[in-house]
């Protein structure tokens, strides 16, 4: 029987996974998705499942206990979520912990006496709030975040252990500061963790490493590093410790390279840090192959509730998600083998510097996302895949089989996920553990985009995109449209897009492109002040040109674009910018940067202009809403209620403005409530959102 | 020794409002509301007394009710409740305290009155126009189906196609509802007359039962064809015509009401006017003989001021019908108030309901303007040079118009709201500076709703006028002295001066003790304002703690002609002169000492505070409140404002115009703010939005890094968070201005923080 095209309804059965585990002693898989209701523990050589599940809601985060014996995980029963645990012999499940509010990351400690887990509800001090909607008090400017809203005195994410034992549970921070990715040391004596805790000015962006020690009896905490930004918003890598215990690697913003925040995003490197003294080492040295240790996709569409760092068990290897050309590849660093007992720190450092900076190798590539790593047992680990035409898989990873680290290959695998096993182009063997979406993919035909690169007009770099097909064109030529992704740091990738083959699905060509200011094409061409200079401006009308030069199908005169945040400022600046396009749909936009600089959580700075008027008049000139008259095409906003990102005070200005000096024009608003930076999840909003762009570009391309 | 007034007596606080007096003159409905501490709420309770003895017929607090109206025969009233589960109109007989539910709308009744006849009533109702068209607008849902509805309708998505889309009003964007008017009749079977069907049998209600199940009356909308806003139905005197207000426009103007009537089954809508300064805050009334309509406008005057107006509008009727009139037919104003060289102002009074400012209120009142039962004079509430009033006016003779001295009120008794019969039968709600709205029947005082003011000292009120800068006005501004106890031994005189009349305080005798309190400076919203020597809460607290308030009527406020409150002087330097001019005339009747002076204010008055701190050295801590900080950025985020609302000009730049909100205006002079700054801010305020907060404070973070700032943003609250808001956010919003002077206004021989 063939198989149907997507609509968007297959949104709301799309199964995603939201963590898992993998238990190499005994070839067990734990995971949960969002339509799992509760835990799938899966026997990976009997092929035999079992449902372990609290009866709550929101059921994930499932982890085997070091020993194999046992696995946790959260579940709402009532109330928020708590830590559960399930006793693989007996099958008794039983709930650890009984806290206000709710449980996020929980960790076992290596001795697997204690889980580790972080919590936004302070159980010291007694809420100060009585009602809801009574006044928040904000005297630093980092009041509010994205997705967390308006942050509350004792809202501020805290650190605990609970006692597998026993339940006892020991708060180990408790203040007005957020601590983030947390680990275990390996003496499960100490936590280290991300905090600004002991930075002056709170900027929701300097963070430092901290360490807590004797967290099991009297905890104390330090701070570890001083003078490096470590890396958090917006692609997070948990710090981990070396086996010996000696030191922590962790990801840093490389400053050096580009003078802060203001003009780019920085690249993340790898250091090493003693764990005594705080000193560090840059552990990785970027090149070609590899140029960061973080990578950022924008539609990765698998990973959730995965590391993006893992420390190999017998600490020979680093391993880590790097992107490169639309691929999310996993690499390894080989690491320092400290030559036994070195007596003082200064000694061990200088071992560091010694053997450092090393080049990662390749792992996996090819035109698949890898965006996760699971904990590495003897070699093998848990590694999530996806592609353009297939949902997210879990796959086991062997390196343990003749590793050949020989020349980069760009060959091209496609179709590999519907392999249960493959060898991969290094010689690993990679075997499927578990497939999300089955029921869809049995049912659905998903289209597989072509990707090109063109070299820029400028000669500086190349652009990178993709092009949707749909299955079935109706008309000899169909209307495309460009979307343009948010950031710009993230990427588009080899991900699989439900939303993409969406919108092919209903009859538009979709043209998707990294143009400059994308991450994992090097370090020039992520360059942010490119974003915004025009030259992604013209990287995106190049693009489209040549697509509907490469597909006969596309109608040059019927072209439309949209996208979010960033891709939404991008929106707003090909209206008033360009005569090219024939309707707009701007999704989560930057229409003001005055706006932005007061109202987004990621607040702005005026240091660079000595009168603060000379600096409004530049940020006006720079804002797309400045230049609303230019704006004579039909124009789409799309707007999350509680978006604290590019805050919906974006949305108003520029509705007001073009529909005040164009009062003919079709303008239309949409805000979501209960929405934060992101489409909404809300099943009813969720399909309203794609009804009114399916209907906006239907109704004027 | 008497206690302070703290912002926490805000929950003691009992506001009277709409009081109305029955035809016989026997009887006085109104309403009552107080603070309910568990969720912040002000319930709504309804009283009747006997308007002779003034005992009280009947108190009702089971639930809330509001807009009481006595029936021809005072033994019936109607009131909306929301006994059902919404509000909706109700009929009760006193003496036998049979009620019964006449409307049943889906969301209820935000409004109704009855005709003359006592046949029908018209009501207005806020409704998604697909209930209309589902036929489920007369059945209240279940409790069961509301939740379900209320939890479908939270994630409903907001959608604007047209500029007048959100309005602080309704804390931000509606979801598709609008207010629609329908009349609820008496079914002739059943009952001829609205008070006949409490006496109505059982076999008559049988008849009915095509109805919906919980009303006896036939429920009906008007003028549905249309799907236009339409609110504030009037029935005309014979019953046969309806006057509404609708929204017919679009665009800049979407937002400008405009007279309409209907025949009372809603065929005919015709469209009378095309003014577009109608102001639609109270409902339009029929002259006697129903061949005229009055209602209220702001007139469009050149120079910006803001003067409310009653025009009566005109048909050359035949026949009873309002069909064959053009728009703008005949418009006749019923004040003179002139610029030009043949007209004169009218000296009596500032047009019709200057709306005060600073003073303790809430609660919806009955119109400001009623006609007398002959039609020949129009009576109506207004004010000027600081002082409020009952006023009447000939409608033949405009030039006729004169203030009703009301009896037992002193000059300085604000009237909030009125009712009356005859001129020798008016009962009203007066306040002083002392004390808030009380009910008084022909001077009579019947209630004694906030008697607990007497165990605290409090502020006493004290008048001033002094001459601007520029010569061109008189300026009145008052002054509170810091309440009793802080005045100490060395102004016992104040604590001597207990009556009213005797609250003028002679400044020499005091300057030694009051000139040791440091002051601040409270400026009012609008502009287009009036502040009165009125009671208000805020001031007392202030007073309270210790603090000299000054306040005061700057130009831009209304009550003193229309020269004083041109545009011309509201936004530039006059009226921020003025502010300080009052200052300085504190300061040298010794009210005030140099670097012990605070500022702050609402609105328009956040604005000037921000002004004021940016331009001078004069204060020494401000609070800003709901304030405009950046107006570059307050385009199109706030409700107002519209470039095309006047004609766009040729080659607009929208970046020339952002430009010219952003310089040489409030925010820009940041790098010369010095003095500790509390921002407090209401966060679905949709006049000023919450994101000016967020632009004054983050750039004092920024630029200001030393100078100490807090923000204090409240969930959930509106432009109207002091005055409508929480109990709890009211007393918070009160309580963290008066700290903050507190901590950062010096007293005398205390070192500055």
């Amino acid at each position: 029987m063939s198989k149907r095209a997507p609509q968007f309804e297959d949104c709301l059965r799309l199964e995603r996974f939201t963590g898992g585990d993998y238990c190499e002693k005994k070839n067990l898989l734990c995971y949960a998705s969002n339509k799992s209701n509760g835990i799938i523990l899966k026997n990976l050589d009997t092929k035999e499942t079992k449902k372990i599940s609290a009866g709550g809601k929101g059921e994930g985060n499932p982890a085997f206990s070091p020993d194999g014996s046992q696995i946790l995980f959260l579940s709402a029963v009532q109330g928020g979520r708590q830590i559960w645990l399930y006793d693989l012999e007996t099958e008794e499940i039983r709930q650890l912990t009984d806290i206000r509010g709710s449980v996020s990351e929980p960790l076992w400690s290596p001795d697997g006496n204690w889980i580790l887990f972080a919590s936004m509800v302070s159980q010291k001090t007694a809420s100060q709030r009585k009602y809801e909607d009574e006044a928040f008090v904000i005297e630093e400017v980092n009041y509010k975040f994205d997705g967390r809203g308006y942050i509350p005195p004792d809202g501020r994410q805290q650190l605990y252990i609970v006692s597998v034992k026993d339940g006892t549970v020991i708060q180990l921070t408790d203040d007005q500061t957020d601590y983030m990715h947390a680990n275990w040391a390996p003496d499960s004596e100490r936590v280290v963790c991300v905090s600004d805790r002991f930075q002056e000015t709170k900027t929701t962006m300097v963070y430092d490493l901290v360490m807590i020690e004797h967290v099991t009896e009297q905890p104390s905490m330090r701070q570890l590093t001083k003078d490096h930004v470590i890396v958090s918003y917006p692609n997070p890598v948990r710090p981990v410790f070396s086996p010996d215990g000696k030191s922590v690697i962790a990801g840093i913003l490389d400053m050096n390279t580009e003078r802060g925040f203001s003009i780019g995003y920085p690249e993340v490197y790898l250091w090493q840090f003693d764990n005594m003294t705080g000193d560090g080492v840059r552990i990785f040295q970027p090149d070609e192959n590899c140029y960061q240790c973080v990578q950022f996709p924008y539609n990765a569409g698998s990973g959730w509730g995965l590391e993006k760092l893992q420390v190999s068990d017998d600490g020979t290897y680093v391993y880590f998600v790097s992107g490169w050309q639309g691929q999310c590849c996993l690499y390894r660093l080989r690491l320092y083998k400290s030559s036994g007992n070195t007596g003082n720190d200064r000694e061990y450092i200088r071992q560091l510097e010694e053997y450092y900076p090393v080049h990662a190798e390749k792992v996996l590539d090819g035109k698949a996302v890898h965006h996760g790593i699971g904990k590495i047992q003897n070699g093998k680990m848990l590694i999530p895949r996806s592609e353009p035409d297939m949902p997210e898989a879990y796959f086991i990873l062997d390196t343990t089989l003749e590793f050949t680290s020989t020349e980069d290959t760009k060959t091209e695998v496609t179709g590999i996920c519907s392999a249960d096993t493959f060898v991969t182009s290094k010689g690993a063997r990679m075997t499927k553990a578990a497939q999300s979406a089955q029921d869809l993919i049995e049912e659905v035909e998903f289209v597989r985009p072509d990707d090109f690169f063109i070299p820029t007009l400028d000669g500086e770099s190349q652009i990178h995109g993709w092009v949707y097909k749909p299955a079935d064109i109706a008309e000899e030529k169909i209307p495309a449209f460009l979307y343009v992704h948010g950031g710009p740091h993230p990427f588009y990738t080899y991900g699989f897009t439900m939303e993409h083959q969406c919108f092919a699905a209903a009859g538009f060509g979709v043209m998707l492109c990294n143009p400059r200011g994308s991450s994992g094409y090097g370090a020039l061409h992520q360059t942010f002040a490119r974003s915004t200079d025009g030259s992604a401006y013209y990287d995106c009308l190049q693009f489209v040109e040549e697509c509907i030069r490469r597909n006969d199908w596309i109608d040059g005169s019927r072209i439309g674009v949209t996208g979010g945040s960033y891709g939404g400022y991008m929106t707003n600046y090909m209206a008033t910018h360009s005569k090219r396009f024939n309707a707009y749909i701007t999704q989560r936009c930057v229409s003001s940067d005055l706006i932005m600089y007061a109202s987004s959580d990621m607040s702005g700075s005026s240091k660079d202009y000595e009168k603060f008027e000379d600096f409004m008049l530049a940020q006006l000139k720079s804002s797309p809403v400045s230049y609303a008259e230019n704006i004579d095409r039909p124009f789409l906003i799309l707007q999350g209620e509680e978006d604290y990102r590019t805050p919906m005070e974006n949305a108003h200005q520029l509705f007001v403005a073009i529909k005040d000096v164009h009062p003919e024009l079709p303008v239309k608003l949409v805000v979501y409530p209960h929405t934060p930076h992101d489409q909404p999840t809300h099943p009813g909003m969720m399909m309203d959102y794609y009804h009114e762009m399916v209907e906006w570009f239907r109704a004027y391309l | 020794m008497k206690r302070k007034f703290l912002p926490e007596d805000i929950r003691n606080l009992t506001f009277l409002s709409h009081p109305v007096l029955s035809a016989d003159a026997a009887r006085i409905a109104y309403i009552a509301r107080k603070g309910e501490e568990e969720n912040g709420l002000f319930p709504s309770s309804l009283l009747v007394l006997d308007a002779h003895s003034g005992q009280t017929v009947c108190e009702k607090n089971d639930v809330w009710y509001k807009q009481p109206y006595f029936l021809k025969d005072s033994r019936f009233l109607l009131y909306l409740s929301d006994r059902s589960g919404e509000f909706q109109v109700w009929l009760e007989n006193l003496e036998t305290k049979e009620s019964t539910q006449l409307t049943s709308l889906r969301h209820g009744v935000v409004r109704y009155t009855v005709n003359e006849q006592e046949t029908a009533l018209a009501f207005e109702a806020v409704l998604w126009p697909e209930e209309i068209g589902a036929g489920t607008a007369f059945t209240e849902m279940t409790a069961e189906e509301k939740e379900a509805w209320q939890d479908e309708m939270e994630y409903r998505p907001y959608k604007a196609t047209d500029l007048t889309y959100k309005m602080d009003e309704w804390f931000g964007m509606r979801k598709g509802e609008y207010a629609h008017i329908g009349v609820a009749a008496c079914d002739s079977k059943a009952a001829k007359t609205i008070p006949e069907i409490l006496s109505s049998d059982a076999d008559n209600q049988d008849m009915l039962s095509d109805h919906a199940a919980s009303t006896p009356l036939h429920q009906y909308f008007l003028c549905q064809e249309k799907a236009m806003e339409c609110i504030r139905p009037s029935w005309s005197h014979d019953g046969r015509t309806i006057a509404f207000y609708g929204y017919p426009h679009s665009g800049a103007r979407g937002r400008q009401a405009e007279l309409f009537v209907c025949s009372s089954d809603g065929s005919d809508p015709v469209q009378l006017t095309e003014t577009g300064f109608i102001y639609p805050d109270h409902a339009p009334a029929f002259t006697a003989d129903d061949t005229g309509i009055l209602c209220v406008g702001f007139p469009p005057y050149e120079d910006g001021s803001c003067i409310m107006l009653p025009y009566l509008i005109t048909s050359e009727k035949t026949e009873n019908s309002w069909n064959n009139i053009t728009i703008d037919q005949v418009q006749t104003c019923l004040l003179p108030v002139g610029m030009t060289e043949n007209e004169t102002e009218i000296q009596v009074c500032h047009g019709i309901y200057p709306m005060v400012a600073g003073r303790t209120e809430m609660g919806e009142n009955g119109p400001y303007f009623k006609l007398s039962e002959d039609g020949k004079w129009i009576y109506f509430l207004s004010g000027i040079d600081g002082k409020t009033g009952l006023f009447c006016s000939e409608l033949a003779c405009p030039q006729n118009t004169r203030q009703i001295k009301l009896p037992g009120t002193a000059e300085n008794t604000d009237i909030l709201a009125f009712d009356l019969q005859q001129e020798d039968s008016i009962v009203w709600l007066g306040a002083d500076s002392l004390h808030p709205a009380e009910l008084f029947y022909n001077g009579k005082q019947l209630t004694h709703a906030n008697a607990w003011l007497e165990e605290c000292s409090l502020g006493k009120v004290e008048e001033f006028w002094t001459k601007s800068r520029d010569g061109k006005a008189n300026l009145q501004w008052f002054l509170v002295h810091p309440a009793g106890e802080f005045s100490g031994d060395s102004c016992s005189s104040c604590e001597k001066s207990t009556s009213e009349e005797a609250a003028a305080h002679s400044g020499s005798d005091h300057e030694a003790a009051v000139s040791s309190h440091p002051a601040v400076l409270y400026i009012k919203g609008g502009p287009e304002t009036m502040y009165t020597p009125t009671f208000w809460h805020e001031f007392q607290a202030l007073a309270g703690a210790g603090f000299a308030v000054i306040y005061g009527n700057p130009r831009g406020s209304v009550g003193f002609g229309r020269a004083f409150n041109s545009n011309a002087v509201c936004w530039m330097n006059e009226s921020m002169h003025d502010l300080l001019d009052m200052v300085e005339d504190a300061i040298s009747r010794g009210y005030a000492k140099r670097g012990q002076i605070g500022v702050t204010g609402g609105s328009y008055g956040g604005y000037m505070t921000n002004k004021l701190i940016g331009r001078t050295d004069v204060f020494s801590a401000a609070v800003t409140q709901r304030c405009l900080a950046n107006p570059a950025t307050s385009y199109g985020t706030g409700d107002m404002g519209f470039i095309s609302a006047r004609e766009i000009p040729k080659n607009f730049h929208m970046l020339d115009y952002l430009e010219d909100r952003a310089k040489g205006n409030i925010i820009s002079y940041i790098d010369s703010f010095n003095v500790p700054l509390l921002i407090l801010h209401g966060m679905k305020d949709y006049r000023c939005g919450f994101e000016q907060a967020e632009q004054l404070f983050v750039a004092m973070r920024d630029r200001r890094p030393e100078i100490p700032v807090r923000m204090v943003a409240f969930p959930g609250e509106n432009h109207n968070v002091s005055r409508t808001g929480k109990l709890y956010n009211q007393i918070r919003h009160v309580k963290e201005m008066v700290e903050w002077f507190q901590k950062y206004l010096k007293k005398d021989g205390e070192e500055h923080e």
